[in-house]
């Protein structure tokens, strides 16, 4: 298949359109087919180029047979690799999940399909404008997402996440614009291999657009001060939602500090001085992050509170740059989207059943409902980095990359962190298997939950146990992408 | 400092971030976001600007021409611009239904 790299973006995109014309259709639940239809054509396209990514090649395709200086080019290597199956996969089971949930219509599916469209486009695209309309088709299809159920504080929180994206992308469109004006070309290679002489005659302008990008896919990422618009969003939007958001939205903005920083600033700025400042950013971001978890009542605001103090630890290995480092940070992106997916999922089931949102109001549920409750505590325990789940794995490289650079005080408050995740996460272990009665609503009546939420939730839990059992099944994978990342 | 495109673009956006950190009506931050948006259009465009020179249409002369590029691709960073400026004015009119405010510190006691 010489044009599976572009049928990859336009599979779901089509699908995206096609849910709509299944209402002229006498299929049944004809826009649920076509999603995850399409899902899967992407995987089935996705996977036979496996074996030429592990071997460490790349695959390039050229949109409209123009070579690269003029057109423009999408690449496959061993980053782009690992997170396309990563972003397939997770969106399938998101996908999955939302079928039991019969108040998603078309519009949803279309939407859905739409951001996972904008996401491969950002992991494929080697032309830094292209990048820059891939993000905006991903955010626009996620406001709207947030919103899906026109409760009026998920539209604040989606306006809130609007003005902040917006203004991180109106800094990102600036800093390409001064690299076109720079290097004459937005082929991100073109002007990779001039930076470093551009760095040499002028640091400056350099260092500004480093700190514009730094500054645009922070807020994208949650970094510490931009990270205001994460809780909310994350708590307001409807479950599925919330997963996309904290499973791969956040993953999608550390894609693009992996990608862009280390090809453009790799042998230039990042030696110089960036990495200690990505590094210490993300110190003070899974403190903070640990911190207003630690005082947070409401389950989904401090699922989110978790997700930005884990976004912390990937910062940190991915400011310290060995292989070591990056190793567990791309597996620390991976098993954060994987549990924290899971752990909205679970905690979707719970709110929905109980009706309730404080954590304080769920005292004794496990009697309730017991499979859902050990799937969460399971997860809990996986996202603390308890063996022999996942997250301990990821963890431990990221430990051990900070020992090996030589950075005490890091390696303590990376201690301190786990800590307090632990601290935060046992409190709610510690209200779901009270002694005391569950108190339930009174006048509330429960949404049904069919299989298919649980379904999805348990294969994630199963799954983080298989991981962490062995991790070289991921760890291979991630290989060729540190290959790309330290040439 | 010249006064050419690209200085009026950075204060265009200057102007937009000012207003963005300042005010506190959501249709006021709704114009900032597109008063920024518009000056990274200008600066854009500005970079492929040369004085005295033709639009790039090839006819058998050997003018000077300015770049296309920035030009074709600023058509698409409008387009998107007027998608997000459409959708938070949706969002406001929808947020001034439910809390008959538009005002951000009013909204956040709500």
């Amino acid at each position: 298949m010489t044009h599976a790299l572009i049928l990859i973006i336009v599979i779901p995109l089509l699908g995206a359109f096609l849910t709509h014309l299944t209402k002229y259709t006498k299929l049944r639940r004809g826009a649920e087919i076509v999603s995850v239809a399409s899902i899967v054509f992407a995987l089935v396209l996705l996977l036979p180029m496996a074996k030429t990514i592990l071997a460490g090649k790349t695959i390039q395709y050229n949109l409209g047979g123009w070579p690269p200086p003029i057109g423009i080019t999408l690449t496959m290597d061993g980053l782009s690799f690992f997170f396309s199956l990563m972003v397939l996969g997770i969106g399938l089971l998101i996908i999955i999940y939302s079928l039991g949930i019969y108040v998603y219509a078309r519009r949803f599916y279309s939407l859905l399909l739409i951001a996972l469209s904008g996401m491969l486009g950002i992991i494929l695209a080697r032309d830094i404008f292209n990048m820059y309309v891939f993000f905006e088709i991903l955010a626009v299809a996620s406001y709207v997402l947030v919103t899906y159920k026109h409760k009026p504080r998920a539209i604040k929180a989606s306006f809130k996440y609007l003005i902040m994206t917006e203004s991180a992308w109106v800094l990102f469109l600036l800093s390409i614009a001064f690299l076109y004006g720079l290097t004459g070309t937005l082929n991100m290679d073109g002007i990779a291999s001039q930076i470093p002489y551009l760095y040499h005659t002028n640091p400056l302008v350099i260092c500004v657009i480093f700190s514009m990008m730094l500054i645009a896919f922070g807020i994208k990422c949650g970094m510490f001060p931009l990270y205001t618009w994460i809780p909310e969003a994350h708590s307001q939007a409807p479950t599925p939602v919330s997963s996309l958001l904290s499973g791969l939205i956040l993953a999608i903005g550390l894609y693009a500090i992996l990608r862009i920083f280390y090809l453009f600033f790799g042998t230039t700025l990042l030696l110089h001085g960036a990495s200690e400042l990505i590094i210490y950013i993300g110190v003070i971001t899974l403190i903070v992050g640990a911190s207003l978890a630690l005082v947070q009542d409401e389950l989904k605001k401090l699922l989110a509170y978790s997700s930005i103090s884990q976004i912390g630890f990937i910062l940190v290995g991915v400011g310290l740059g060995t292989s070591l480092g990056l190793k567990g940070a791309i597996f620390h992106i991976f098993n954060h989207a994987f549990i924290k997916t899971a752990l909205f999922f679970s905690a979707g089931i719970i709110i929905s059943q109980t009706g309730f949102w404080k954590i304080s109001k769920m005292k004794g549920i496990w009697r309730r409902m017991p499979s859902v409750t050990f799937a969460f505590c399971l997860l809990a325990l996986a996202v603390i980095g308890i063996p022999p789940f996942n997250g301990f794995v990821s963890k431990l490289f990221i430990l051990e990359a900070t020992l090996l650079s030589k950075h005490p005080v890091v390696l303590f408050f990376l201690c301190v962190g786990i800590l307090l995740t632990a601290a935060y996460y046992f409190r709610i272990i510690q209200t779901f298997f009270s002694t005391e009665e569950f108190q339930s609503k009174p006048d509330f009546v429960p949404q049904p939950v069919g299989p298919f939420e649980h379904l999805s939730t348990y294969v994630f839990a199963f799954l983080c146990l298989v991981i962490g059992i062995f991790p070289s099944l991921i760890t291979n994978l991630i290989q060729p992408a540190i290959g790309v990342l330290l040439p | 400092m010249g006064f050419n495109g690209i200085t009026v673009g950075i204060v265009v956006i200057l102007v937009g971030i000012y207003g963005m950190i300042t005010k506190k009506n959501i249709i006021k931050m709704i114009m900032s976001l597109y008063i920024m948006n518009s000056g990274v259009i200008l600066l854009f465009i500005s970079i492929g600007y040369i004085e005295g020179a033709e639009a790039a249409i090839f006819e058998n002369t050997q003018k000077l021409m300015v770049d296309p590029l920035p030009q074709a691709i600023m058509l698409t960073t409008l387009v998107i611009g007027l998608g997000i400026t459409a959708l938070a004015l949706a969002m406001a009119i929808k947020i001034y239904d439910k809390y008959k405010t538009l005002n951000t510190t009013e909204l956040l006691e709500k």
